[in-house]
């Protein structure tokens, strides 16, 4: 284990740069892998790991910087290209075609090598299929069996199985296997069997890249970490050199001023609970959450994808109907079937997919405004013109919406500021709990600062807030009060007043 | 509250579509009083000196159509010709467009311009009022036409898309019995339509002789709520009630189609293997049920009888296979209808002196049994179109 | 951490056995349709008795089974891919209309092909089938759209074909056909059945079947493994027109007449059946055995109700109720899946 990084480069990556429409992705990323390797690359959401990874497999190419495999200049147009060059991924989405057996999915794209006259012989299939399970050492499945007949975990290890098979097809050449969070629906017998596979690959002179958020595993199974943030690679550390407090620590970033998140604007909670939840859960996704929220209170919810924190604000604005626990808004227990009854309640969310929950693209400003108020602007069920008119000027005022007219067209907005309505529709409504789901993601910095003053001033006027921040930075300076969750679960809690703001590899330690 | 508001709205809407429907009210009652004028002009038809052939007439039957009393200009008006009906799948159908080709070379005799065309519905309301709607407004006033509404209910609209633009119309076989040709005088010139009750009584009848008046008979009805189908039904329910010894053993739609028929008759011949006869609303049922007897072995062993006269059932009662059908003739249907309303359009009849008898009345239509049928199967359609009247039954 | 590791274990174990719970309900609802079926055979049995279940009868729904059987396998392929295909009647009726002219009839002896009419008229079809998918895959344009176009020009040319009263055919050799049979199954019925196997053959023996569940289920891993989705659509539309066309020509010979019609109200029953037998509308799921039991719940469904006697007036109504029932027992209707 500990000297791989003698052995013969298989693979590296130099300089890789890429930038989407508005945002630099990545910058500059560096990553070598040696054959019998395992990488482990950890970082927070957003810090350019999966981004890296969809580069090397082939599925986004690059806007600039370099790889090489087998010593090769390496440029997949697909990962077909990319599996012919020895590298195979194992998707966090699975990709496995659920009404078909596991054997045909592990040989699914190669029939023609099993077929004689287009006719394919399935006893061949299955007879190979089993082997390469014995070789993950899940043969104790049938191959002949549907995959929707399988529970999560074996389709996992079926779709690892799929991507060892490029191994085995590779012949006398090393092979590099990407592993995106292959662990998040595993439990700890199967994680451990993953290891064992893992290590086997190793063993054979291939090589694994290996993402996960929970750090244990990282520092368990890797012989070398990288460590991203804000899409560059901000170090590498020998395993036996690394710890979960030295990971940390180089994961988060330096805190930003405290001017930036107006922090001496930042109000004091009102005595009054608006929501409490008692012991919630959804099953198979979260339990036990307990909380209060403050009039007047912004309440940062920290965790990785998939801790269960978007799920929660799915169950609070009604979208989701908790399977356990209750829900008290304003001193009443309330049963939600639907966002509208949640709207109804004064719970609104902003959702994160602006561009596709938030906002009718083709609707002008001034009716995206008034959609979730419509009512209040009619008569007899005729919407009054005049109104909906009326409001979207007060908003654009109030907001200050950059645009020529209220009629202009969503789209013809620039991102900012068509957050800036999202807001506006949200506050016509009237609500009193507002969930603001990465209220910034996509934003520019000079539209972020007007948000996070918004925001304030939101608070300010006693609405409560319940924020899931972009980066951890943000969640930390804008709330009054942060909760940590992870794995489902809330693993802290921290209270974040202006001068007593908590530290963020604290935070990040309870994350991960 | 917000429901008090939808409430109100609807019950907004609700009064409007009255006030639309008062609307027409008072339109409805100034063609009624029309009907006193029609009677004096029916009276006082010595008058107009004007129209020596009309003045001569006392039986419309007798009513010439005088090509020399054409005025010049009306022969040299493209006069458009049309034939709406449902779809010319059925051949039934394609015998009413070729009575419009008849009448079309009767007019080539005369020298009368005129472009004509089929207005194919589909088995469609709208789309048969729309096309005469367009129809009748690129004529401009200039059109004739023979229509067979798809259902009663759009008759008196596809006779008023016609009136609006000064057109005139023929309907034929579907009519609610509430309206009629006198509701749009003159545009609206006649209603014709052979007597289903009568062809599905006298069908079945033939079937019961051949039965010697008993045994037992499936059942093939028409399309439901169909007036057709209800009023052939008809008929057969007269004649059953004449021959106490005839069971009905199976009866069910199958929608005038040959599948749908063959289908049935082949489900229900396992339970009644027996069975003496079967009865259809129409040929293309005929057909089914015939092949259906033909896999079974009995075919001709069973009498079947149908209406509409299409050439293979014609040539199963040649041979004995079947008993009966009815030819509507379709030809004389298409060609006099619009012989009749060419008429009205050259001014050579007077619509408004028409009696009431000469508005709606039934065409004739003959039963073809195993005595008649060579005479039919050498029939070819000839008309003298001069004497438009001549295709009333009685 | 060690609170951390109980939680997760709860919360994972939660998870699976969400998915087992979820994976019961599919095994259920796989069964539902054979369990219709089954209920409807017992159901007619008892009221109808020896009507209903004797060889006879049986040999009668087989009879009809054939075309509805046909239309459905056809349809069952494209439903599979997540598209949908309205021009049934259409195409049906096209090649029926030409079968019935090219073989020797009363109306067109000049065209007399024998087996070459046949051939025409099914190739007809399948040329629809070829250009519908074309057009819908290269020109996007959804699939409901592209055949529902077709079926009014296939209809078109059905009608045209013939102008006026349809062929008879006389050829002696299909006229004797529909009259043959072979241990007791009708000759017709046997070619269906045929046509069937060789589906089943394409859906589980060749690459073409697996990519067609791929792409109804998840496109992009077809492309991932270098498959043209394309092409597999329309290779399915082509197959789906082939069934059509084979569907017309036997129609044609059973009546003894190519007539346009024959293809009138055989879409919407084919719709139900493929549903009925549990193929997901969305794609992806499904296939051709299930079709044939749905085919045959509307056949003894429509057998049992013509033998109950049922007045016609009420059994349209009983028929739509019990699809209706059949549908929602077979249908998977989900809350908000998280994983598929």
């Amino acid at each position: 284990m500990a000297n791989t990084i003698d052995n013969k480069l298989l693979f590296s990556a130099k300089n890789i740069d890429k930038h989407y429409a508005a945002t630099h992705a990545l910058k500059g990323v560096e990553l070598d892998v040696h054959e019998g390797e395992i990488v482990g690359l950890v970082g927070e959401n957003g810090a350019g790991k999966s981004t890296l990874l969809k580069i090397i497999i082939g599925a986004e190419s690059p806007t600039s910087g370099e790889m090489t495999m087998h010593g090769e200049p390496y440029d997949p147009k697909n990962p077909l290209d990319a599996n012919a060059n020895g590298i195979g991924m194992v998707f966090q989405e699975q990709s496995l075609i659920v009404s078909l057996t596991v054997g045909q999915n592990l040989f699914f794209g190669h029939e023609r090598e099993f077929s004689k006259f287009g006719i394919i012989n399935w006893p061949k299939v299955y007879k190979e299929a089993q082997q390469v399970l014995e070789e993950v050492d899940i043969s104790n499945i049938n191959p002949r069996k549907r995959v929707n007949e399988l529970n999560f975990a074996t389709r996992q290890m079926i779709e690892i199985a799929k991507v060892m098979n490029v191994t085995r097809q590779a012949g006398d050449q090393k092979c590099l296997i990407l592993l995106d969070e292959p662990t998040s629906v595993l439990s700890e017998t199967e994680t451990k069997n993953l290891f064992v596979q893992m290590r086997k690959i190793a063993a054979k002179g291939h090589a694994v890249i290996f993402v996960s958020h929970r750090l244990d595993e990282v520092l368990e199974i890797s012989d070398r970490i990288y460590v991203y943030k804000d899409g560059a690679s901000v170090g590498m550390l020998d395993t036996k050199d690394a710890s979960e407090i030295k990971l940390y620590e180089m994961m988060v970033g330096r805190t930003t001023s405290s001017e930036y998140y107006q922090i001496d604007k930042q109000s004091k909670p009102q005595e009054e609970v608006i929501l409490e939840a008692s012991d919630l859960g959804l099953a198979g996704i979260f339990k036990h959450i307990n909380l209060k929220l403050h009039k007047g209170e912004i309440l940062g919810v920290c965790g990785v994808v998939g801790s269960g924190k978007e799920e929660i604000c799915e169950v609070l604005c009604g979208d989701e109907k908790p399977t356990s626990g209750e829900l008290i808004i304003k001193g009443k227990k309330v049963n939600f079937s639907s966002p509208s009854k949640g709207l109804r309640e004064g719970i609104l969310m902003i959702p994160k997919e602006r561009l596709f929950e938030g906002i009718v693209r083709t609707l002008s400003v001034q009716n995206n405004i008034a959609l979730s108020n419509l009512k209040k602007l009619s008569k007899f069920s005729f919407v009054s013109a005049a109104k909906v008119k009326k409001q979207a000027l007060h908003w654009i005022d109030q907001m200050r919406i950059k645009t020529n007219s209220p009629k202009e067209l969503m789209i013809q907005l620039s991102g900012g500021n068509q957050q800036k309505v999202v807001f506006s529709r949200a506050l016509a409504s009237e609500c009193d709990i507002l969930i603001l789901n990465h209220p910034t993601r996509g934003v520019d910095v000079g539209a972020k600062e007007e948000i996070y003053t918004l925001v304030r001033e939101i608070a300010a006027l006693g609405k409560a807030i319940i924020l899931l921040g972009d980066t951890l930075d943000e969640c930390i300076g804008m709330s009054n009060r942060v909760i940590v969750m992870k794995d489902g679960l809330i693993t802290g809690e921290f209270d974040s007043g202006i001068y007593n703001k908590p530290s963020q590899v604290d935070v990040v330690s309870l994350m991960m | 509250m917000k429901r008090i508001k939808s409430v109100i709205a609807l019950l907004l809407a609700f009064i409007m579509i009255f006030m639309l429907a008062a609307c027409n009210k008072p339109a409805e009652t100034t063609e009624t009083t029309e009907e006193p004028k029609e009677e004096e002009a029916e009276t006082t038809t010595e008058e107009p000196a004007e129209e020596p052939a009309e003045a001569e007439v006392t039986d419309y039957r007798d009513f010439t159509i005088d090509a020399s009393k054409i005025p010049q200009e009306k022969l040299d008006t493209t006069l458009y010709l049309a034939v709406s009906v449902r779809g010319l799948e059925n051949p039934y159908i394609a015998t009413i467009k070729v009575g419009m080709e008849l009448f079309a070379e009767y007019l080539d005799g005369i020298g009368q311009k005129y472009e004509m065309q089929v207005l194919d519905s589909g088995g469609s309301n709208d789309k048969e009022v729309d096309n005469m709607r367009q129809f009748a407004a690129k004529a401009d006033g200039n059109a004739i036409a023979y229509a067979d509404p798809n259902e009663n209910s759009i008759a008196y609209s596809l006779a008023e898309a016609m009136a609006e633009s000064g057109g005139y119309i023929g309907t034929a076989w579907n009519k609610p019995d509430d309206v009629g040709p006198e509701d749009l005088t003159p545009n609206w010139v006649i209603h014709t339509s052979p007597d289903n009750v009568i062809n599905g009584y006298e069908i079945a009848k033939a079937l019961f002789d051949a039965q010697d008046g008993k045994g037992k008979i499936f059942v093939l009805e028409g399309m439901m709520g169909n007036t057709a189908a209800i009023d052939r039904a008809k008929g057969l329910d007269q004649a059953l009630a004449e021959y106490p010894d005839i069971e009905v053993v199976g009866r069910d739609t199958a929608n005038w189609a040959t599948a749908e028929a063959l289908t049935l008759v082949e489900t229900w011949l396992n339970q009644n293997p027996d069975v003496g006869g079967i009865w259809c609303a129409n040929d293309n049922m005929a057909t089914g049920a015939l092949q259906a007897l033909d896999k079974a072995g009995l075919k001709g062993k069973v009498g079947v009888v149908g209406i509409d006269a299409n050439t293979d059932i014609v040539e199963a009662v040649a041979s004995g296979d079947a008993v009966a059908t009815v030819s509507s003739n379709g030809y004389l249907q298409g060609g006099y209808t619009l012989a009749i309303c060419y008429a009205a359009w050259t001014g050579l009849l007077d619509v408004e002196a028409l009696p009431a008898e000469f508005r709606e009345f039934a065409t004739p239509a003959t039963v073809i049994t195993g005595e008649n049928v060579a005479e039919f199967q050498s029939y070819s359609p000839d008309f003298d179109f001069s004497k438009p009247f001549g295709c009333k039954a009685d | 951490m060690a609170i951390r590791n109980s939680g997760n274990m709860s919360i994972t174990e939660e998870f699976a056995a969400k998915i087992k719970r979820d994976n019961q309900k599919e095994r259920i609802m796989k069964l539902a349709p054979v369990i219709v079926l089954f209920a409807l055979i017992l159901i007619f049995s008892i009221v109808c008795g020896k009507d209903f279940a004797s060889l006879k009868n049986l040999v009668a729904v087989l009879n009809q089974l054939a075309i509805p059987l046909l239309v459905a396998i056809g349809l069952t392929f494209v439903i599979m891919i997540g598209g949908i295909d309205l021009s049934i009647n259409g195409t049906v009726g096209m090649a029926a209309s030409l079968v019935g002219i090219f073989v020797m009839n009363n109306r067109f002896t000049q065209f007399n092909l024998g087996i070459g009419g046949i051939l025409i008229g099914i190739l007809s079809s399948v040329l629809v089938g070829f250009l519908a998918g074309l057009i819908h895959v290269y020109l996007r344009i959804p699939s409901f759209m592209v055949t529902f176009a077709f079926m009014y020009v296939c209809k078109g040319i059905g009608l045209l074909s013939y102008s006026g009263e349809p062929p008879t055919i006389l050829d002696p050799v299909l006229a004797e056909l529909p009259k043959k049979s072979f241990i007791g199954i009708p000759f017709i019925t046997w070619m269906a059945l045929i046509v069937l196997g060789i589906c089943i053959l394409i859906q589980e023996y060749t690459a073409f079947g697996r990519y067609i569940y791929a792409v109804g289920t998840d496109e992009s891993i077809l492309s991932a493994v270098g498959v043209s989705v394309k092409k597999v659509k329309v290779k399915v539309f082509t197959l789906a027109g082939l069934c059509f066309g084979i569907a017309g020509a036997l129609a044609a010979i059973r009546l003894g007449q190519g007539q346009v019609n024959v293809g009138e109200g055989l879409m919407f029953p084919a719709q139900a059946a493929v549903v009925v037998g549990g193929t997901s509308l969305a794609g992806g799921k499904g296939g051709v055995i299930n079709t044939i039991v749905g085919v045959l719940v509307m056949r003894v469904l429509s057998n049992g109700l013509v033998l109950m006697g049922v007045n016609p007036y009420i059994r349209t109504g009983i028929e739509g109720i019990i699809i209706l029932v059949a549908v929602a027992l077979t249908v998977a209707r989900g809350a908000k899946v998280i994983s598929k």
